[in-house]
């Protein structure tokens, strides 16, 4: 009965994307977790979090991508968001994360932003 | 067919404290939607408030009986017509007026990372009512089509 | 000690001064230096030194050219004896002879005058000597068996801590490898009835080629066989296994499984032999394996009841939530309608919904499976049924529209039987579809009854599946008998099942009956058909009775 969602990582140069695959939960969100931080260690200094597949998340989710964003921003590197569903981008707005990371509709124009920042 | 006009359009789900089980209440909310036609993005918030409602209940309810009742209402209001949801749980309630409400720069300074399920409903359904205390806590949300 | 003159003395100091400097030297095993002291101090030509190895005598040194020669007599006493030229003095001290003293080339006055001295004093410390070896040994042999218990026990708290069978035989099996210092070895663990549980090898397999069946030890014995090829031995055969040691691995008298090490060396490589004490360390091991394996497999067995038990209540409790409370007040008909949850089990669900124009749907539905996933299944039928009734223009649609539904939001691949009626009292007529479930009855007031049978496959089991609808009229008090097997198919002690015949002959039984009367009354003779056999299916049950007209009161 599990929705868990599965994450896939794709290294463009110092910018790593992660695509997710599912409901976002507690789990679901450790795990992104997990890659990005090994992201992070081998060197990645910008992260793309493509949520195209994903169409439930929950608050304690949502905490944890925030974490990640923290430790992003620790490291003066960049993280920016797309492929959201209008509600999930509802929910992100309404819990701070678009004051710090960038929200964009597309993968391609993402990767560019963080590419150039 | 058609219902006698007494006949409440009432669907009953009763699921386990668990974890997932958020997602058995949020398919009943996607047919329930569906079937009043409701626009998938409502449908969509109707789901991210409803698995806040049910995460909510599971984390602080401790419910004694270890089950979370939930009733899924179709309706109409002056020609418009709604999806409603009760959620019911038997656990221990909470005062809401003592929950510190969350904001962007609390979360960030990492001293406030939950608390946020019931804002998060608020902004999602149309109308949000809380009702808790020691027998329990009640949510009924409702969400114009 | 009277005899004690100053020659004496003198020759005492001549003996000290001749095992002074060979007793302080440690560059030669005593015996060595005892035997070339004693000749030089008594002049004799050539002597010889005999010791005990375990019961034998053995020269344990020579002194002097050709001392080889010189072979100890077969004695049946102790007394020094002389014989042709060679004097044999037992050496004894504490009333034990620890060596014997062979000095040749001295007179036979000579002889007599050494004998007793030196018998007492190189017996004393021969004796000693001996002493101080045991006293190591025997502590070695102490702190070995400290080591090896102390190994014991840690390894018994690193297996208690365990309780996963699969990671514990792993454990087990290497140290046991480590404490015998064998190269390889083979645990198997077996099911109660013989058949192989599991089996892990390390450094190579010690299995005969028959496989596991063959395996037989001797009740509660160890077996070890050094020999270089593999050889049957008291019913042990394992191949490939030259040089083997094998213990059962038994708890409470029952056997759980065999433990096999082989190929045992040394530090410096050389191949050994298994010794019985390396048997009566991998046996305790053994034992301590074994209690470690029962606990695993007791506690995942109870886990898992327990999980199986908790499933089952949620199940249960989940499927109580969503039965009606109440049934409807419907004019011209008499309903009556009970579920029964048996073992816990969720499964089984009925509904009523009045419709427009006095009409009345209901249903009857089985789910397949138990437990949680039943369960909700059946709240998602629930939901389906009440989304759906007001769309579909026929009964046959709607249960269409029902397997649809469960297509799209039913998160499990379950089927169901399900039988909906669509009952018009004013006219009596009765709209039914049956998707696989079992024949309902209807009794007519005849007396006849008539079973209606399955139209259609179950529910949510092949894709795009239609339904036949079939219609029947109902008589004023006619009555309509739909149930789930639970209750046709409920078992007594003899294995017989209630059946239809019963069930048809309690309804018929009961056509006077009010229906609220009736049902309990089908209920009962269940329960006492069953006696106190648990069932294993929820027992449903739903009657209706087409209403017998109301009397006029100003007719006639």
């Amino acid at each position: 009965m599990s929705e868990v969602c599965r994450v896939a990582a794709e290294r463009r140069g110092n910018v790593a994307i992660l695509s997710t695959d599912g409901y976002i939960n507690n789990q679901g969100g450790e795990e992104i977790a997990r890659q990005a931080y090994a992201q992070l260690e081998s060197g990645a200094s910008a992260l793309v979090l493509n949520l195209e597949k994903t169409r439930i998340v929950n608050s304690i989710g949502i905490s944890i991508l925030i974490e990640v964003l923290e430790k992003v921003m620790d490291r003066k590197g960049q993280l920016a968001f797309c492929g959201l569903t209008p509600t999930i981008d509802k929910t992100f707005r309404i819990m701070g994360l678009a004051q710090y990371a960038a929200i964009y509709p597309t993968e391609a124009e993402a990767i560019r932003a963080v590419a150039t920042a | 067919m058609s219902l006698d006009a007494n006949g409440a359009r009432e669907i009953s789900l009763t699921i386990p404290v668990a974890p997932d089980m958020e997602i058995v209440a949020t398919a009943q909310a996607a047919a329930v939607g569906e079937f009043i036609e409701m626009p998938r993005d409502k449908i969509d918030e109707v789901k991210l408030a409803l698995v806040e409602a049910c995460i909510n209940a599971f984390e602080h309810a401790q419910a004694r009986d270890d089950l979370l009742h939930l009733i899924f209402r179709v309706g109409r209001e002056n020609a418009r017509e709604f999806l409603e949801v009760e959620v019911l749980d038997r656990g221990k309630g909470f005062d809401q007026a003592s929950v510190e409400l969350p904001s962007p720069e609390k979360t960030f300074s990492g001293r406030q990372k939950r608390g946020w399920g019931l804002q998060i409903m608020r902004s999602l359904m149309d109308t949000v009512a809380i009702t808790s205390g020691e027998g329990g806590t009640r949510i009924l949300m409702r969400k114009y089509k | 000690m009277t005899d004690f003159a100053p020659a004496a003395a003198s020759r005492l100091a001549g003996l000290w001064k001749a095992l002074e400097e060979p007793l302080r030297g440690v560059d030669r095993p005593l015996p060595a230096r005892l035997a070339q002291a004693a000749v030089s101090w008594t002049g004799a030509r050539r002597g010889a030194l005999y010791l005990r190895e375990r019961d034998l005598w053995v020269r344990a040194a020579v002194a002097g050219d050709g001392a080889e020669e010189l072979e100890l007599p077969d004695f049946s006493s102790s007394r020094a004896a002389s014989r042709e030229d060679t004097l044999w003095i037992p050496l004894a001290a504490e009333g034990e002879v620890h060596g014997h003293l062979g000095l040749e080339g001295l007179s036979a006055e000579e002889g007599a005058e050494l004998a007793p001295f030196l018998g007492l004093f190189l017996g004393s410390l021969l004796g000693a000597h001996r002493f101080s070896r045991q006293v190591k040994e025997a502590d070695f042999e102490v702190r070995t068996r400290l080591v090896e218990l102390e190994s014991l026990y840690d390894l018994g708290l690193s297996l208690g801590g365990q309780l996963d069978v699969s990671s514990l035989a792993d454990e087990v099996l290497f140290r046991s490898i480590s404490l015998t210092d064998a190269g390889k070895g083979t645990l198997a663990l077996f099911h109660e009835d013989g058949r192989l549980l599991l089996e892990r090898s390390l450094g190579g397999q010690l299995l005969p080629p028959e496989g596991f069946a063959s395996w037989q030890l001797p009740e509660g014995d160890a077996v070890i066989n050094n020999a270089a090829a593999s050889v049957p031995t008291a019913g042990v055969r394992l191949a490939s296994c030259a040089k083997c040691l094998a213990v059962p691995i038994s708890v409470a008298g029952r056997r759980l499984g065999v433990l096999a090490v082989a190929d045992k060396e040394s530090r410096d490589g050389r191949v050994l032999d298994f010794t019985p004490a390396d048997a009566r360390l991998l046996s305790l091991f053994a034992n301590q394996a074994a209690a470690a394996i029962e606990t695993a497999r007791l506690h995942r067995a109870a886990i898992e009841q327990e999980r199986i038990e908790r499933e089952l209540e949620l199940a249960a409790a989940i499927q109580r939530e969503i039965l009606p409370r109440s049934l409807p007040e419907v004019t011209g008909v008499e309903l009556a309608a009970a579920s029964l949850p048996t073992r816990q089990v969720g499964g089984d669900y009925y509904d009523l919904f009045p419709l427009s124009r006095g009409r009345l749907g209901f249903l009857v539905a089985d789910v397949s499976g138990k437990g949680v996933p039943a369960a909700l299944l059946v709240s998602t039928v629930h939901a389906a049924v009440h989304l759906q009734i007001d769309e579909a223009k026929t009964v046959a649609e709607l249960v269409a529209r029902i397997d649809r539904h469960l297509r799209r939001y039913a998160a499990t691949r379950k089927f169901l039987t399900m039988f909906f009626g669509l009952f018009e009292p004013d006219s009596g007529l009765l709209t039914y579809v049956s998707a696989g479930h079992n024949p309902a009855l209807l009794l007519r007031g005849s007396g006849q009854t008539e079973t209606l049978g399955a139209t259609g496959v179950p529910v949510g089991m092949f894709p795009g599946s239609s339904w036949r609808e079939v219609r029947v009229t109902l008589s004023p008090g006619d009555l309509l008998c739909v149930y789930t097997d639970g209750l046709t198919e409920a078992v007594n002690e003899q294995e017989e099942e209630f059946g239809l015949e019963r069930l048809s002959a309690v309804v018929a039984g009961g056509r006077e009956k009010p229906v609220r009367e009736l049902c309990d009354r089908i209920l009962e003779k269940v329960a006492d058909f069953a006696r106190e056999m648990p069932q294993y299916d929820d027992q449903t049950l739903l009657l209706l009775r087409r209403s017998e007209p109301p009397v006029d009161p100003h007719a006639g």
